[in-house]
């Protein structure tokens, strides 16, 4: 291949880059345990993945086939993780805000239906 | 003792001194020493009563004897740079509305709402009820202003913060 070397640098660099969000993603996810989290932190793990296919294409433990059809499989799966995560970023804070007493509503109002009440629900479980 | 490892442990002290609320990855890291070799040192430090560990939010942060349980806690979300912000901003302009204090800061009700809740049980954020608006401020405003001069968050602790900060703000309302 004339244009190894090429490759396997950018592959690197997308491994480091990838491994990096996914680290982020997943921090992230540890801090707050919420679906959403969890959902972009495995749609970033699919980015790793395409990594991880084309190193082993390169390798020669896949063929050009299977590579070809395994990058657009992870493709779909990281386009619906990703709408999966921005759906239930909604319902997750819909569920959050039913379980509790105060609906946080932004005082302004902009919140259609929403009362006058400044709380959030971080803090409305003390008072 | 040897003198590599008095030299070693004298380090490890150091940075607790000037970053207070670290924990034992970030020192690892930092100081670019083996994880067992921290650790073991932690433990003789920990033993002299020359640092503090506090096991706070999933890790165990350490500090120099000179803080209490309160400056602890109180340290240790600091270290988070929007924590940071929203008290900063409460020190300057609070008592404020919840949805202020997010707008005044630039982020999502959702990424404030996380951090005040951990900022309320800390007790370094005051919820008072004004009618039927809560409002947020500093419970202790000089020791809090004083402790967040002493604060200066790491890389990956801030590209986790901004990190939840865009995904919130993405998709907020």
């Amino acid at each position: 291949m004339t244009n190894g070397p090429l490759l396997v640098g950018l592959l690197a660099l997308a491994g480091v880059a990838a491994a990096t969000l996914l680290g982020l993603a997943l921090a992230g996810f540890a801090r707050r345990l919420s679906r959403p989290y969890l959902l972009v932190a495995l749609a970033l793990a699919t980015l790793l993945a395409r990594v991880g296919v084309a190193a082993a294409a390169m390798g020669g433990l896949l063929s050009e086939a299977d590579h070809h059809l395994a990058e657009h499989v992870l493709d779909v799966l990281m386009a619906a993780l990703v709408i999966a995560a921005v759906y239930t970023a909604r319902s997750a804070r819909g569920t959050d805000a039913a379980e509790r007493t105060h609906e946080p509503a932004p005082d302004g109002g902009r919140a259609p239906g929403a009362g006058a009440d400044a709380t959030d629900d971080g803090v409305s479980e003390r008072d | 003792m040897t003198e590599a490892e008095n030299a070693t442990r004298r380090t490890i002290h150091d940075r607790i001194r000037e970053r207070p609320g670290v924990h034992v990855n970030a020192l690892v890291r930092d100081l670019d020493l083996a994880p067992g070799q921290v650790q073991y040192h932690l433990r003789r430090l920990d033993r002299a009563g020359r640092v503090v560990g506090d096991e706070l939010f999933g890790r165990t942060h350490y500090y120099t004897p000179e803080f209490d349980g309160w400056e602890r806690g109180a340290l240790a979300l600091l270290h988070r740079e929007t924590s940071a912000d929203i008290v900063a901003e409460l020190l300057a302009a609070g008592p404020l509305p919840a949805g202020e204090t997010a707008e005044r800061v630039g982020i999502a009700r959702s990424t404030c709402s996380w951090h005040t809740g951990r900022l309320a049980e800390a007790e370094v954020v005051r919820t008072t009820r004004d009618g039927n608006r809560v409002l947020l401020s500093v419970a202790e405003p000089e020791r809090t202003a004083r402790l967040l001069g002493r604060v200066d968050p790491s890389l990956p602790e801030r590209l986790v913060d901004r990190f939840t900060r865009l995904f919130d703000s993405m998709v907020a309302e």
